[in-house]
């Protein structure tokens, strides 16, 4: 199963596909929404941060009035005023 | 939007996460395995240490074992959707059946006439015209599609020859009859067609005023019923007769003769004073009584009124409906010669008022009261026009056929 998802990845990156950063698919909306599909759970939520588990990395974003809008199994939309996303390992 | 309203259908309920025992990351790790067990989360927040959300109304129950395992206690803080809703109706049969009733009258109603209004006339006409349509098929709370504007139009146009148009049109709920006065056009000179100018009464010509063709007789003459009074046929200087349409004037001193009959006993009606008034209430082609009085039988005369409602100049579909019954007494009267030849001349009057362009200038009375019966009798000398044309009928050609009379 690893050996045919290592394979997809190299295949996605010689076709010059950008693949998910560490399982995870993730858009913005300016610094107003954030789209994450792929997401293992959260692991903070507060109005300032908003930390989220992306398989083997953890995204963190900072910012003012945060909210998680929707929240499904592998994905969720979070909203406010972002300052700052960190990529954590 | 879309989303609110797939939510609404399917009822939501949002609730709130209070962890237990002070254990810090416990709603975080509720809200990820409640996610994982394929709960759909929204409106997800954080007051202090207490969260809030909303969860599909079927999803809550799932929520119980994601709730036990991190640590955390739910409590619901509101109910959404149309599954509560309806829910709470089932405790409240009457509101359901009101609204299914006020729906299926919602849905029901326009399919229906509910106001027929009447332009272009009013008063007594309009009433007369809204009875015609009445008996033809048109009136308050009638279907729609029983109505056929086309067919009602030319019923009414046949009910009513004088009009010039009649026209039925419905828009929504309201039906709206249009009487249009018929405009009289003055008579058009036809090309073609010949006429004489004849004597429409027997008279002695006081005057003649032949604006074409030739006068056949001078003033001073006395003229018969159906006489040649101008011609409408000539010569010229080389003796070839020629046709014309023949127009003019003739003012003769003519008789006229008026009658009248009254009988010396006479039974009249007089007013007792008693009076019944009776209201009902009207509405769509409902009648609801406001009185409880019976109509009277007999020895009343009954008049009623409509009194409706409008709003913005449209008819309602509601009026009150007004009988008013007045008593009265026959009585046996018998009359004095003057108050029968009063009543005499008044009918005599009626009928000389109906004679047209006829200027009076001398009468004859004579009257006699003969078997209970006054009679009188008034000869009038009148001045009028007696012209009146009469078409020349031509078969083929310049040969005259029909009309003895053409000289």
């Amino acid at each position: 199963m690893k050996r045919e998802q290592g394979a997809a990845r190299g295949l996605a990156q010689r076709m010059g596909i950008p693949g998910p950063m560490g399982g995870a698919h993730m858009e913005l909306n300016g610094n107003r929404e954030a789209v994450v599909e792929g997401c293992g759970g959260i692991l903070e939520y507060s109005e300032e941060s908003v930390r989220v588990r992306t398989g083997k990395l953890a995204v963190r974003f900072v910012g003012r009035g945060l909210r998680i809008k929707c929240l499904a199994a592998d994905s969720l939309v979070v909203e406010g005023f972002f300052t700052g996303i960190e990529f954590l390992w | 939007m879309l989303a609110g309203l797939a939510r609404w259908l399917l009822g939501s309920v949002t609730f709130s996460v209070f962890p237990q025992g002070g254990r810090r990351g416990a709603g975080e790790r509720f809200f990820s395995l409640a996610a994982r067990s394929g709960a759909s989360l929204w409106g997800v927040r954080r007051r202090g240490e207490a969260f809030s959300a909303s969860v599909r109304a079927g999803q809550y129950a799932g929520l119980r074992a994601p709730a036990r395992r991190a640590g955390v206690r739910l409590r619901v803080s509101r109910r959404n959707g149309l599954p509560f809703w309806l829910r709470a109706c089932r405790r409240r049969k009457g509101l359901v059946a009101g609204g299914a009733l006020a729906a299926a009258l919602l849905l029901w109603m326009p399919s229906c006439i509910w106001s027929v209004n009447v332009a272009g006339v009013s008063g007594p006409q309009a009433q007369e015209l809204l009875a015609q349509a009445e008996l033809l098929g048109l009136f308050p709370g009638v279907p729609r599609g029983d109505i056929d504007p086309d067919l009602l139009q030319q019923s009414l146009m046949r009910r009513y020859p004088d009009a010039g148009w009649i026209s039925v049109n419905t828009r929504g709920s309201v039906a709206t009859i249009t009487l249009s006065e018929r405009v009289e056009t003055p008579p058009v000179k036809e090309s073609g067609r010949y006429y004489n100018v004849k004597a429409a009464r027997a008279g002695q010509v006081v005057s003649i005023h032949a604006t074409e063709g030739e006068a056949a007789v001078s003033p001073g003459d006395a003229v018969a019923e159906g006489q040649l009074l101008i011609s409408g046929v000539w010569e010229d200087v080389y003796g070839a007769s020629h046709l014309s349409h023949a127009a003019g004037e003739v003012l003769a001193r003519t008789q006229r003769t008026a009658e009248a009959e009254v009988p010396l006993r006479q039974t009249i009606r007089e007013p007792t004073g008693e009076t019944v008034e009776r209201r009902s209430l009207r509405v769509f082609s409902l009648q609801f009584p406001l009185t409880a009085v019976p109509a009277p039988q007999e020895g009343y005369s009954c008049t009623a009124r409509v009194e409706t409602l409008s709003f913005g100049g449209v008819s309602l579909p509601v009026s009150l409906y007004i009988e008013r019954w007045e008593g009265f007494q026959e009585r046996e009267v018998v009359l004095t010669e003057e108050e029968a030849a009063a009543q005499a001349w008044r009918e005599i009057q009626a009928q000389t008022d109906a004679w047209e362009g006829v200027e009076l200038l001398r009468a004859e009375e004579r009257a006699a009261v003969q078997g209970g019966v006054y009679r009188l009798q008034v000869q009038y000398t009148g001045l009028e026009n007696i012209a009146v044309e009469s078409e020349i009928f031509t078969g083929g050609g310049d040969e005259m056929t029909g009309d003895s009379n053409v000289g």
